[in-house]
């Protein structure tokens, strides 16, 4: 028996510590090949790094609906764009609070979609935790883990009916050890990193290709879509608490700081819960419905293409020149 | 709780060090161990269906006493109540939509439109599984070939066994009984056994039928833009998805049993080298297929009474084993199709020819007429599996027709690599499916005759484990439930 538990014990701890070894040197070596997958390494950190050097007065913070669908050339060079793709509110704060620290600030654009206050945000830990441990730090995720305990729901809307909230608990352990660079983490889609690693290296430039970085911006290629808009109002049932208390802290942190706040909701294809969301909001800012704008102005079913970008740069910036400023 | 789940890996050895380290002195409370455990594992999932789970035993084990009856008239009475109580659980749980949709459309057809209540309930997971546990140990008493067990302990345990609890193997009670009723002693050879089943079926599970899913998914998703090739290439990924899916959930559930000291039925004997339907219904989900045929083929008459008995009694378990993986016609038509591959075997008597052998017994590579016997039953088995795999009758129907019509429309695909216009497969995704059946059909024939024989002649065995034991956990990014959870 005991020969058998010696055995046991030493095979499971060596398989682990090589499988260890062997993600660790990829994940040191190719980690826009394996943190995440390489199409979102690339443009999420293209969009870290430009706040690292942002240092415009007014900014803009959304998700890819706002990343590429304002154009700040056509706002003045006084806007910068460093809205970040599958970022909510939470990562917003997280932006402010890091800007603040180096500089001060006159207006804050926000360009959210409204999902996020109501049904959680499934990229935090997808990218978030993965890709942006400079403007995040480890006491950030304990508070969110707090919430997410307090709240028995996670940041990504998903409720723990388990005992006690074991499952919250063991998701944010496997968050935890991710935020900590745990390389055992990082084997999601291993198999298709290593592919694209090992036969199509050439991915990485047709990928900054495919997306044109324009000032902070990603076009898509112009191209209509067929589809409806995939965020529909019978989908949002439930509230996620986190994310609105992320919300709040940040619009505390703007009148802290005497900043201008005004959230510009991304254009869709369908109508909003518009009750819900200024229920949520509170009459404390001021906030714009979403432009609702045909196929034509989409590159798919939720990203505005060039096209679109230009039709709603210029209705942010109409309605910043109509008194706003 | 899932066996390729971060739970049960804290799980298992929680529950193996007390049972061998702290609950090892008596069997008493070796069994309460793992009658607690068991219902700890299944209580993960639902504690509301339990409950479920313990009156279904608690209905059988009395049921049990009542049938081993010297009166013969009385104990027939109390073995159709059993079936009825048991058959009323599986008919509330699992059929109770099915037929109240089945009377609504029927009525319909006379012009009588109806409102059926609907249950809105998920189905208890393993339901089909333990209720066939307890029909067989009341059956087994009543023919005599078993006793009534004293301990209620005991006889939960057989029901509720963890590892074969919630997808099987189906188990008898003349075969397990006794060995939750003996004394059981730590074996060193049967326990690494079952490491090497364990890891063997978790490395059929999650490389091999996981990496395949999202692949058939797709398929079957877009099946209407599709070409015949690709679609072929779906029907024959989905035969290895729930082969690697069912039989390493078998695997890891005997290897399991083995670290406790318990020998389950073997479910799995490499069915896609059978030779004929008969062969493959001998080697595919063993325990399922010896269930009906001893609790329901063989009380109907078997093929005792003439020929034209035997075909309706094929017919009849063939069309029950569909109904009883899911309320659902394509599940019947999946049944209907293997008695209709059933049909000329049974007329020509050639049924029983291969029943001891296995493909090339004699030699390492199979004659042509082998090969073509494979090929044949495997292409058949891969057609009814269609069936099985989509979500209604219809669209199986659909699959099978838009392939073959794409086929004749244009033959010319056959000689080329198939095209995936909407389910998104690179050619990259195709070869990887190709290496990893290859691999998973290369290393089934090598063990085809002694599937003990896994890796025990292979020199630096160590080094093999740990690189399967890689791939495992380098494939096992997220939990996948297996398919047989939902029957």
């Amino acid at each position: 028996m005991s020969i058998f538990f010696r055995k046991i014990v030493f095979y499971i701890c060596f398989t682990f510590i090589l499988t260890n070894i062997f993600l660790w040197f990829l994940l040191k070596n190719y980690p826009d090949y394996f943190i995440t997958n390489i199409r979102d390494y690339l443009i999420v950190k293209e969009q870290y790094n430009r706040i690292n050097v942002s240092k415009k007065r007014n900014i803009i913070l959304g998700d890819s609906r706002t990343n590429t669908g304002v154009v700040v050339d056509i706002l003045g060079n006084n806007y910068d764009n460093l809205a970040i793709p599958g970022s909510s509110f939470v990562e917003g704060y997280f932006t402010l609070r890091y800007l603040l620290k180096h500089q001060k600030l006159d207006t804050v654009i926000l360009g959210y979609g409204f999902n996020y206050l109501l049904d959680g945000n499934y990229w935090f830990d997808e990218r978030t935790i993965r890709i942006s441990n400079q403007i995040v730090n480890f006491n950030d995720i304990r508070q969110i883990n707090k919430l997410e305990r307090k709240f028995s729901q996670g940041i990504n809307g998903k409720l723990d009916s388990s005992m006690f909230n074991f499952e919250t608990i063991l998701f944010q352990t496997k968050r935890n050890l991710t935020f900590l660079r745990f390389p055992i983490m990082y084997r999601h889609n291993f198999f298709s990193n290593l592919e694209n690693l090992v036969f199509r290296k050439k991915n990485r430039l047709d990928i900054l290709k495919s997306v044109e970085f324009h000032n902070g911006n990603l076009f898509y290629p112009q191209q209509k879509t067929t589809k409806k808009n995939i965020v529909q109002e019978n989908n949002l049932s439930i509230s996620n608490k986190i994310i609105q208390s992320y919300h709040d802290s940040l619009f505390n942190l703007c009148i802290k700081n005497n900043i201008k706040l005004i959230w510009f909701i991304p254009p869709c294809l369908d109508n909003y819960p518009k009750n819900k969301i200024e229920k949520i909001i509170g009459g404390r800012y001021l906030f714009f419905e979403p432009l609702v704008l045909g196929n034509e102005y989409f590159s798919d079913n939720t990203h505005l293409n060039r096209k679109g970008a230009m039709i709603f740069s210029r209705y942010i910036k109409n309605n910043l020149s109509a008194g706003l400023n | 709780m899932l066996f390729n789940s971060i739970e049960f890996f804290f799980f298992l050895p929680i529950v193996f060090l007390l049972y061998w380290f702290v609950f090892n002195k008596s069997l008493k409370w070796q069994n309460a161990l793992v009658l607690v455990a068991s219902y700890f594992f299944y209580g993960w999932w639902s504690w509301k269906f339990l409950g479920l789970l313990i009156l279904s035993t608690l209905l059988d084990y009395t049921y049990g006493f009542w049938v081993a009856s010297p009166i013969r008239k009385k104990a027939k009475v109390f073995l159709w109540l059993s079936v009825i109580n048991n058959l009323a659980i599986l008919g509330v749980f699992k059929y109770y939509n099915f037929f109240a949709k089945q009377f609504q459309e029927g009525l319909e057809l006379i012009g009588l439109h109806t409102n059926p209540v609907l249950l809105d309930v998920a189905l208890p997971i393993g339901i089909s599984f333990y209720t066939f546990h307890g029909m067989s140990y009341v059956f087994d008493i009543y023919r005599g070939k078993q006793k009534p067990v004293r301990s209620v302990i005991d006889y939960a345990v057989f029901v509720g066994f963890f590892p074969l609890l919630v997808a099987g193997p189906i188990e008898r009670a003349n075969h397990l009984l006794p060995q939750v009723q003996k004394s059981r002693s730590f074996n060193y050879r049967q326990a690494v056994e079952g490491c090497r089943l364990i890891l063997w079926g978790l490395f059929k599970k999650v490389v091999i039928a996981d990496s395949l899913a999202p692949i058939v998914d797709a398929i079957f998703g877009n099946y209407q833009h599709e070409n015949g090739v690709a679609l072929i290439v779906g029907a024959i990924a989905f035969s290895f998805q729930i082969y690697g899916d069912f039989s390493g959930y078998s695997d890891i559930a005997l290897g399991t049993a083995k670290l406790f000291g318990f020998e389950l039925l073997s479910n799995f004997k490499f069915p896609y080298f059978s030779r004929d339907l008969a062969e493959f219904w001998r080697r595919w989900h063993i325990s399922l297929s010896s269930w009906f045929r001893d609790y329901l083929y063989i009380p109907l008459g078997g093929s005792k009474n003439g020929k034209w008995n035997a075909i309706r009694n094929t017919f009849v378990i063939f069309l029950v084993s569909g109904f009883w993986h899911g309320a659902s016609w394509n599940f019947i038509a999946w049944g209907f199709i293997h008695a209709c591959g059933f049909l000329p075997l049974l007329l020509f008597n050639r049924n029983r020819r291969y029943t001891t052998d296995v493909v090339a017994q004699n030699s390492f590579l199979p004659t042509v007429k082998e090969l073509i016997q494979m090929l044949t039953t495997f292409t058949f088995v891969t057609i009814a599996w269609i069936f099985f795999r989509a979500k209604t009758l219809g669209q199986a129907i659909g699959y099978i027709k838009h392939s073959f019509l794409s086929i004749i429309h244009s033959p010319s695909q056959l000689l080329h690599m198939p095209i995936f216009n909407a389910s998104k497969i690179s050619d990259r995704d195709f070869y990887w499916i190709l290496i990893k059946l290859s691999f998973l059909v290369i290393f089934d024939y090598i063990i085809r005759k002694d599937e003990r024989s896994i890796f025990q002649n292979i020199r630096y065995i160590g080094f093999y484990y740990v690189v399967i034991s890689i791939l495992i956990i380098l494939s096992m990014s997220k939990s996948e439930t297996f398919i047989y959870f939902n029957f």
